[in-house]
């Protein structure tokens, strides 16, 4: 640094110190900062000084937070009046009333503020507008929709995205795109994916997750955010405009963003680890209670739940061959079913619709045939019904819910009830059966469709497994 | 033994008053007007406090702290930036920030720090009590010119010569030292 550049520097920094500094020469030296490691490092110096000076006569004077003496030789052991005592310095040193511990896992955290044109799958959780959310799973697999986390968090999820709430400042992306903008009162709020860590130390940012491969990419639009890999523990910090990729056993570094980011929207089904078992229904069909000519489908499991009490109904069911593994060493489990359109009747006739799932127990349970089942024959079925099978044969593993209009998409259910009724199918066998338990309003009301083992292009019905080693 | 929770209250008040004197100057460092610093320095104790349980006790706090106060500094900026101040940009802010953590690793401001006390007396007693006025009673220069009955100007160029001496021999001391 030449001696005309040093008094330049300090002649600046005084000003800055002083505010006083106009426009331009703040921009100069801005530049010089910018430009040059040794003015950095002797305008941080200065600065210093200036901080330390000021701090240390602050430090002599009384402005300093009063504290209740704490034993150094027993910490763990503090009377009742240190802990008062604790607590009120802690309200007068933050010149507020007292604030309590954040209180996760109580009850709902998040309020779904706003949706447009989403369409959600499998949702285990309410997703009308306005509605307060719990822990649990989100899936949106059209449209925009956006959380409000009780912390202050916003996170709008792009679909397709799948998404897990934890609690009011953590939320896990297993795969899409959240927009997050975090206030000062959610700081440190957390989206972990498969591959990474984004903890927010600014306002706000984008998270973007493959659901092949888990691979995270993050951009910062105005703030600071950290992001980790857990594996190895390494760190990068992204500022506004930068971004980067965290993908395997890698993590990138930080770059700048270009003005279009090309996120992936891959729609394949999250990929798992090798703990996890596939098993695709090897029989399924659907018993109906009176027979619509043409109303058939080698493809389709139909299903409905007539508002004429005798029918037509439609109920499916479904066989899942478990001799690949042993069920008593399951510990999760999820059924996948795929909806497609029937054709067959109104969805204005159809509200909302709950749909359940139900086991069956009976001795002779897996004696049916995809061929020869029929409603009067099919094990547990209540015949006078729609929506009951009989009580001593069949047991509910769970519920599901598909939107009014939606044909279409991935539901089912996540639920211990699944899992340990697929531990006790000794038979290496288990039968499921599917009902709608939601009637038409009016007659000629929309008829759903799963797709079964035999459709060219969905996927069948399908458990998924985790098995213990 | 005590509940968690009140142990972690202990523990957020021992090392907040272990740690304020160098988290106010880590502050004032890097934003220059020590009553803007105050004000972030109160925020950021409080998002502290929010989040202390996502601090692992044992862990450097003081770089946990450092971080929650520079998201607070600028959230601060932006909060005014729309009225004339003496914020430096976001980027400087950044390269300051790291600056400062670098200086923070190499131990660089505890040695300026002694230096410095050893500097302010080896100032001539007159213009230790405009430092003092400046700092410790938190005059304007309005003020200080009108106690010493000088102009502004002078009383501003005296300061700033003042302040570059302090620099200059703490230099000197920092470098003889190391």
């Amino acid at each position: 640094m030449t001696d005309e550049s040093y008094q330049k520097l300090i002649e600046l920094a005084n000003g800055h110190i002083e505010g006083r500094l106009d426009e331009s020469s703040r921009e100069e030296l801005e530049t010089l900062l910018r430009d040059d490691p040794e003015q950095r490092r002797a305008f941080a110096d200065f600065l210093h000084d200036h901080a330390a000076l000021h701090w240390e006569y602050i430090s002599e004077s009384d402005n300093v937070i009063p504290l209740p003496p704490v034993s150094r030789q027993s910490p763990n052991i503090l009377t009742w009046s240190a802990l008062t005592a604790a607590v009120l310095a802690i309200s007068a040193l933050l010149g507020v009333l007292f604030l309590g511990q954040p209180d996760p896992g109580s009850g709902a955290f998040v309020t779904m503020e706003k949706t447009r044109a989403a369409r959600w799958e499998s949702a285990n959780l309410p997703t009308v507008e306005g509605a307060r959310l719990s822990a649990g799973t989100l899936r949106l697999a059209e449209g925009l929709a956006t959380l409000r986390f009780d912390s202050g968090a916003e996170v709008v999820l792009e679909a397709p995205a799948v998404v897990e709430l934890i609690n009011g400042m953590n939320c896990r992306l297993v795969s899409g795109t959240a927009v997050a903008d975090i206030p000062d009162s959610a700081l440190g709020f957390q989206i972990s994916t498969p591959a990474a860590k984004v903890v927010d130390y600014g306002t706000r940012f984008a998270v973007n997750v493959d659901s092949l491969t888990g691979a995270t990419q993050t951009q910062v639009f105005e703030g600071l955010v950290e992001v980790e890999h857990p594996e190895s523990g390494e760190i990068v910090t992204l500022k506004t405009g930068e971004t980067n990729f965290v993908a395997g056993d890698s993590i990138g570094q930080a770059t700048a963003a270009p003005d279009e980011t090309e996120w992936v929207h891959s729609t394949q089904p999250l990929q798992r680890g090798p703990e996890w078992t596939k098993i695709p229904s090897s029989r399924d069909a659907y018993v109906y209670s009176v027979d619509v000519a043409h109303h058939h489908s080698e493809i389709l499991l139909l299903l409905k739940n007539s508002s004429d009490t005798r029918g037509p109904h439609r109920k499916a069911y479904l066989g899942f061959d478990l001799s690949t593994l042993d069920p008593s060493q399951i510990v999760e489990a999820e059924l996948k079913l795929n909806f497609a359109p029937t054709g067959w009747g109104l969805a204005s006739h159809l509200l909302d619709s709950e749909f359940s799932v139900y086991g069956l127990t009976g001795p002779h349970s897996d004696q049916w045939q995809e061929s020869t089942i029929a409603w009067n024959s099919a094990p547990a079925n209540e015949f006078s019904t729609g929506d009951t099978l009989k009580k001593e044969g069949a047991v509910l593993l769970g519920k599901f819910s598909v939107e009014q209009g939606f044909q279409r998409g991935e539901f089912g259910i996540d639920d211990s009830r699944l899992s340990e009724f697929l531990q006790k199918q000794k038979g290496k066998f288990a039968s499921l059966v599917v009902i709608r338990n939601t009637k038409e309003t009016e007659g000629g009301g929309l008829v759903h469709g799963i797709a079964s083992h035999r459709h060219p292009t969905l996927p069948a019905p399908t458990l998924v497994i985790r098995s213990r080693e | 033994m005590a509940d968690s929770s009140e142990d972690r209250t202990e523990a957020f008040l021992r090392l907040l008053t272990e740690h304020e004197k160098r988290l106010g100057i880590y502050v004032t460092g890097l934003i220059s007007c020590p009553q803007d610093a105050q004000d972030i320095l109160q925020e950021g104790k409080v998002v502290m406090w929010r989040n202390f349980e996502k601090f692992e006790l044992g862990t450097n706090f003081a770089a946990w702290a450092r971080k929650v106060l520079f998201h607070q500094i600028l959230s601060y900026r932006r909060k005014v930036k729309r009225q004339p101040s003496g914020f430096l940009n976001e980027e400087t802010l950044h390269i300051l920030n790291e600056e400062s953590e670098s200086a923070h690793r190499e131990g660089r401001w505890v040695k300026r720090e002694e230096a410095l006390k050893q500097c302010l007396l080896k100032l001539k007693e007159d213009h230790r009590t405009i430092v003092q006025m400046r700092y410790r009673d938190e005059a304007s220069i309005e003020k200080i010119s009108h106690r010493v009955e000088r102009t502004e100007g002078a009383v501003y160029r005296l300061l700033s010569r003042l302040r570059k001496s302090l620099y200059e021999c703490v230099e000197r001391q920092t470098s003889q030292a190391s």
